[in-house]
């Protein structure tokens, strides 16, 4: 299971470089989103669309507000 | 949502030792105050139209220092913070008056007034405020940390100017 961080190490991470996923639905980023973030919805979550990512850097995903 | 998103990633041949879930999410980034981007950016949050830097004390005040404050001030109240600038009561004026000279901010304020987060929308609270014939709300982060108040007139000349 992943590390649930908070607002502070999340601070950390992105600092040293880490990739920031949102994982809501593609009108909601459009709407508002974390600044350098990626989309890529929950739904659409496979091989082929975390292509983008670094596998050897930190990723951070987060939506709406966990749930 | 996030929780499963960063499970999947593990079972995509992530190293779980990279993937990492921001539990409080998007909300709390906003309620923060934090840098955002996307079509809504121009929407004014509550947070952006706030005075920062309203009559505050700690809790040991004396109530003549904090009479002295409030008589050179736009303000009718005083916020009582602790050094973090947690806000944790609230002085009116009128409790001032009838205050033993002795007293202190803590025996005279009103504990845990109302606040409201940062990323509230400012036109919305303009609404919210007029229908309780409020005129201001103490913004604070979702720690409780004073951002600032919200004057219910300033926001809505300013959101007039916008509309403009």
């Amino acid at each position: 299971m992943a590390t649930g961080i908070g607002l502070a190490e999340l601070k950390r991470l992105l600092d040293e470089g880490a990739q920031l996923v949102e994982v809501l639905p593609a009108a909601e980023y459009a709407e508002e989103h974390l600044p350098r973030a990626i989309n890529i919805p929950l739904k659409e979550l496979d091989a082929t669309s975390v292509e983008p990512l670094d596998r050897s850097r930190a990723v951070v995903v987060y939506c709406s507000d966990g749930l | 949502m996030s929780p499963r998103a960063a499970c999947r990633l593990e079972t995509l041949g992530f190293d779980p030792g990279l993937v990492f879930d921001y539990t409080l999410g998007k909300a709390d980034w906003l309620a923060n105050g934090l840098p955002r981007e996307g079509e809504t950016v121009a929407i004014l949050y509550a947070g952006e139209v706030v005075d920062a830097d309203p009559p505050t004390c700690p809790l040991d005040t004396p109530v003549a220092a904090i009479r002295q404050t409030l008589d050179s001030s736009r303000y009718g109240f005083c916020l009582v913070l602790t050094a973090d600038r947690i806000v944790l009561g609230r002085v009116r004026r009128s409790a001032l008056d009838a205050a033993h000279a002795s007293a202190t901010a803590e025996q005279v304020m009103e504990p845990g007034p109302s606040t409201v987060r940062f990323n509230t929308r400012a036109e919305d609270l303009v609404q919210r405020l007029a229908k309780r014939d409020l005129k201001t709300a103490v913004v604070t982060t979702p720690s409780g940390c004073l951002v600032g108040v919200f004057h219910r007139d300033d926001a809505a000349a300013r959101l007039g100017r916008a509309a403009t």
